[in-house]
């Protein structure tokens, strides 16, 4: 089966809650919405399972419009936000309800009920009741209510948040041993942009009701179509600032107020245009280095200094918080580091190199890249 | 101003019984907790750990079955909250509802006589120092700010009355996660320059390492291990402690050593002469982090198989990751780029493994911090 | 590895120093809390408990408005309980009080489930017709009206539909099924269904929607089951309500026809009226202990909490019980 939305849209009185949203859902795969709260990305799902009426544009399954098709004649399955599991039944009952408003026989609920419960480790439970469970037991006992109904396509609102760190990490790979095991076209949506980044086949950004854009994991991280979908992104966010774009005899420079940095010949070709006029500059935290252990050689040209406010211990390194200071402002910076910066340089002034080859640039009023070709928007 | 928490222990009466059930866990299990003139502590745990009711003791809220909170060298027993000169930001904002966001903010002027003038000028003070925007947040009714604005509000009011001590009880759990990331670097740039006493709850071991100079770690009532990130992740008193701590999971191996070797399942794996040497035989289990493993020669014998469920690439950490079952455990474990599923022998980097109790969870042998330098 | 876990001498002498002022502490919270507590006791003392106590005192004497009183035993209860209008107005009790909780406490279940599945300005008005704050009197005057065997609204309706001239509150046999009529639309407890219909999760009925449930099965699978505690807690006011009903019949019909809507409770008024105290004391208290009985066996035959887990054994439950 595939989902299709086109032109997907949802007013609330006078506000627009989605606008225009279009994406498809493969056969198999597991898509996951993704962006701040607010953005529109719970109503769009709401309306793929038919919780919200679609006010305009098409919603198909297998290229039948399902715009009024009731929720329960879509045969899909759904993990709400807090699990929304009956208290006053079993984990039997609670696991076998969808089978029982279907009518299906009772020897087959015998069979397949104990099955599901099994998958997620929760077979040792069926007698009880949801208040003797745990967080974490009461999320699979959905996921195996989810699991036992053999539906056409699954859908996930937030599955994870109300989950204790430790707890997540498993209920993340417990969805996707369901989703490689179904193989059904599966709609995840999240705030959280690491669980997007480590789940998602394909993956949208919404924002403001509408998609920003829509690609791979991959694609995402590295052409970001906007600063919103560059910040949106990776953890520790990106550094973004304003620059002015300089051109000497050979060279592009970006003149950030306290530096300037030179681009590299592919970037500046793609901005040379712009020449005299400002841009929004792009610097993931990982593209800064310290000069001696940038995988790259280190001059005038690309490398500027700031004074250490904060050092994160990280397992792989260190996050390090900096500041440059300028006539408008200090500007904040982030940079991960993949070694432990010692604690003795909190308050002194640091080079960092930047990996210029991955700077992105974007412009400073649409907010769009300057980088990306027309067509890969 | 230093904070000494000395043996308190807190329990619970259940609802409808007129004496303390024996069998009722105790929410606070004989702790005591310094916290350092100036210091930010995090108090880390799961949920149910009893960190949150420990907060409101040093507050005031609670009241301590037996032991001690100080203040210095004062019991605060008979000291009531409003007294402390505390400051508490609480996971809901708290704020009141039927006041704009400047009201909030001079309300503790109100209640305490000050001067329009002085409750104006501390109010633009504080302004001026939560940053770009927050004075537009203060003309507007609080109901209709978003959380994170309203907790900025919050945080604003707590900081305006000149607490000794800051108590902060999971204050940005509710935003979603790229507010948590702006708003958790407001509060501990504000904290530094501050320098006051802080007393951090959180569940999110990543939010306690952030904030914390050092770290509690709670469980079931009992303070586990106090220290700094690298004493804890890479000298953990127990297994608890070992697996709490990591943005992912800790591999734990049942295993044995014999013959100056560890036998996991089907595998052998000789040990190091230093660690072979410190370890006695018998049964143990063998914690490993994702990034402490080494993928093996071709030769046989020379690793575990593992059965890989699936193969993630990380582009933010420049990180290949493979999530499967090493010797019957679950592992995630860090590989080079490019890794296939097929044939994927590992074995762990006995530098940076750690050994613990088979029965119970301490801690046999831990690496120590790496040398970074 | 370093702790700050300090339990050193300093501390345990401290521990010591302290517990004075721990202890003072909470004796003082103590004493708040029965400055709080004590009017509020003293009252229910006053006019509840001692009257309690008084009339239980008076029901084993022969107590008149004068005259020496004397201790008569079980006098006055042998007296009552052979007295065959007492059966009679216990029966009567017993018939109004399931009428009514058939009438007017099952169908405002179901009334208050359909209101929810109203859209929400129509439920608005609904509710505010069927929850009209009306005084009881006014409301017996008017229903008497209605009832009215000559020039009734009722009766009109009866003989414009072609039937009889019924006799509506003047037979004996029917005058307990129309006292309890108006009842439907007086003291409903719809509100409180309807206040905790809207406290169960939506995300309820939309996984039971999205799982395949029709309107009667989510109706029977969530809607009853999350009001379980709320019918069982009404079940047990109606109960105790309608034994002890005495206003709306004392209004409507004084007990009429020939003692055929005279409630236990009217009884004991009657009883009253005639100076007879012990007698009007004994009978109260036999009521007391009938509706005890009964609220009893409730409380023990069913179980309130729907998300409870199941009960395994009678014994368990016994020796459980403080759970309850």
């Amino acid at each position: 089966m595939t989902i299709t939305a086109t032109r997907l849209t949802k007013r609330f009185g006078d506000k627009t809650a989605v606008d225009g949203v279009e994406f498809e859902v493969g056969e198999g795969e597991f898509f996951v919405l993704v962006g701040p709260s607010g953005c529109g990305k719970t109503t769009t799902l709401r309306m793929i399972a038919g919780l919200e009426s679609i006010d305009d544009g098409e919603l198909r399954m297998n290229s039948v419009v399902v715009n009024e098709t009731r929720p329960r004649d879509r045969d899909i399955a759904m993990v709400f936000q807090d699990y929304a599991i009956f208290p006053h039944l079993s984990v039997r009952e609670n696991i076998a309800y969808g089978l029982r408003s279907r009518r299906v026989a009772t020897s087959v609920i015998k069979q397949k009920v104990p099955e599901a419960a099994a998958t997620f480790r929760i077979d040792h439970l069926l007698r009880r009741k949801p208040r003797q469970l745990s967080g974490g037991e009461r999320q699979r006992v959905a996921l195996a209510r989810a699991l036992v109904r053999d539906a056409q396509a699954y859908l996930y609102d937030e599955p994870l948040s109300n989950l204790d760190a430790q707890l997540r990490h498993q209920a993340r790979e417990d969805i996707l041993a369901l989703h490689q095991r179904q193989r059904k076209p599966t709609v995840y949506v999240t705030h959280d942009q690491s669980e997007a980044m480590s789940m998602a086949d394909r993956m949208a950004v919404m924002r403001g009701g509408r998609i920003e854009q829509v690609g791979t994991p991959r694609e995402l991280y590295e052409n970001p179509v906007s600063a919103f979908v560059a910040f949106f992104i990776g953890t520790p966010s990106i550094n973004l600032f304003e620059a002015t774009l300089r051109a000497d005899a050979d060279d592009v420079w970006l003149e950030a107020p306290a530096f300037s940095l030179r681009l590299p010949p592919t970037t500046a070709s793609a901005v040379a245009g712009r020449v005299g006029g400002p841009v929004t500059v792009g610097i993931r935290p990982e593209d800064l280095h310290p000069p001696r252990q940038a995988p790259f050689d280190v001059g005038e040209h690309n490398k500027f200094t700031a004074r250490v406010e904060l050092i994160e211990p990280t397992t792989a390194g260190s996050t390090v918080y900096l500041t440059v200071p300028g006539p408008e402002g200090d500007l904040d910076i982030a940079a991960g580091f993949t070694a432990r910066l010692p604690d003795r340089f909190a308050g002194e002034q640091v080079p960092l190199a930047v990996d210029l080859g991955k700077v992105h640039l974007f412009d400073p009023v649409t907010e769009r890249s300057l980088l990306l070709g027309a067509g890969a928007a | 101003m230093r904070i000494r928490i000395a043996d308190v222990t807190k329990q619970y009466v259940r609802e409808g019984s007129l004496r303390t059930a024996a069998d009722e866990p105790p929410a606070l299990d004989h702790i005591s907790l310094d916290i350092a003139d100036g210091e930010t502590v995090s108090v880390v745990g799961p949920s149910g750990c009893g960190k949150s009711t420990l907060l409101r003791l040093v507050a005031g809220l609670e009241t301590a079955d037996s032991g001690t909170v100080y203040y210095d060298e004062h019991d605060v027993a008979d000291v009531p909250p409003q007294s402390r000169g505390i400051g508490m930001v609480f996971q809901d904002y708290a704020l009141y509802p039927t006041m704009k966001g400047a009201g909030n903010l001079k309300y503790y002027f109100d209640v305490h006589r000050r001067t329009e003038e002085e409750s104006r000028a501390r109010a633009k003070e504080i302004a001026d120092i939560m940053g770009v925007g927050f004075e537009l947040l203060l003309g507007q009714q609080t109901t209709t700010l978003s959380g994170g604005e309203q907790q900025r509000v919050a945080i604003a009011r707590c900081v305006v009355r000149d607490p000794t001590l800051f108590l902060m009880d999971e204050p940005i759990v509710n935003l979603d996660a790229k507010l948590r990331e702006s708003t958790r670097m407001e509060m501990a740039k504000l904290l530094k320059r501050y320098g006051v006493t802080t007393m951090f709850v959180t569940h999110d071991q990543q939010e306690a390492v952030f904030m914390g100079d050092r770290i509690a770690l709670l469980r079931a009532g009992r303070v586990v291990q106090v220290g700094s990130f690298d004493e804890l992740y890479y000298s953990p008193a127990n297994l608890f402690v070992a697996s709490f701590f990591g943005s992912r999971p800790l591999t734990v191996l049942p295993a044995t050593v014999a013959d100056r070797a560890v036998h996991a399942g089907e595998v052998s794996w000789p040990l190091p002469a230093g660690l072979a040497d410190r370890l006695a035989p018998g049964p143990v289990r063998v914690g490993v982090r994702p990034e402490a493993w080494r993928v093996a020669g071709a030769e046989p014998g020379q690793g575990a198989p593992m059965a890989v469920d699936r193969i993630e690439s990380v582009p933010a950490e420049r990180l290949t990751l493979a999530h499967g079952t090493v010797a019957g455990a679950r592992a995630t474990v860090v590989v080079p780029a490019g890794t296939t599923a097929e044939g994927l022998r590992l074995v762990p980097d006995w530098d940076a493994a750690a050994f613990f109790g088979a029965d119970d969870e301490v801690a046999l042998h831990t690496p120590g911090p790496p040398d970074f330098f | 590895m370093t702790t700050d876990i300090v339990v050193d001498d300093d501390a345990a002498a401290a521990e010591a120093d302290t517990r004075q002022p721990t202890t003072s502490s909470r004796s003082r919270r103590r004493r708040r809390l029965w400055i709080f507590l004590g009017p509020a006791l003293l009252l229910n003392l006053v006019w509840g408990w001692y009257p309690l106590a008084t009339s239980f005192v008076l029901s084993f004497t022969d107590a008149r408005l004068r005259g020496d009183v004397t201790f008569t035993g079980f006098e006055s209860y042998e007296r009552m309980i052979n007295d065959p209008l007492v059966a009679d107005a216990f029966r009567v009790s017993i018939i109004f009080a399931v009428l009514s909780i058939v009438l007017t406490f099952v169908v405002p279940i179901f009334v208050a489930i359909l209101l929810m599945e109203m859209p929400r300005r129509t439920m608005r008005w609904m509710m505010l017709l069927w929850f009209l704050p009306l005084s009881s009197v006014g409301t017996a005057i008017l229903w008497r009206y209605v009832y009215n065997t000559d020039y009734g609204l009722l009766q009109s309706i009866a003989t414009g539909l072609g039937f009889d001239r019924q006799p509506f509150l003047n037979s004996s046999d029917q005058v307990l099924f129309w006292l309890v009529i108006p009842g439907l639309v007086l003291y409903g407890p719809g509100l409180i269904y309807l206040a905790t219909l809207q406290s169960v999760p939506t995300s309820y009925y939309e996984a039971a929607e999205i799982e395949g449930a029709g309107f009667w099965r989510k109706i029977w699978t969530i809607s009853l089951p999350r009001m379980r505690p709320v019918i069982l807690m009404m079940l047990m006011f109606a109960v105790i309500g309608n034994l002890q009903q005495f206003e709306w019949p004392k209004l409507m019909t004084n007990g009429g026809p020939g003692g055929a809507s005279r409630t236990a409770v009217m009884y004991v008024y009657d009883i009253l009226n005639q100076l007879r105290y012990a007698d009007a004391t004994a009978l109260s208290i036999l009521l007391f202990v009938l509706i005890m009985l009964i609220v009893g066996i409730m409380r023990f035959a069913i179980r309130e909490d729907p998300d409870a887990p199941p009960r395994r054994s009678l014994r368990e439950f016994v020796t459980r019980k403080g759970d309850l």
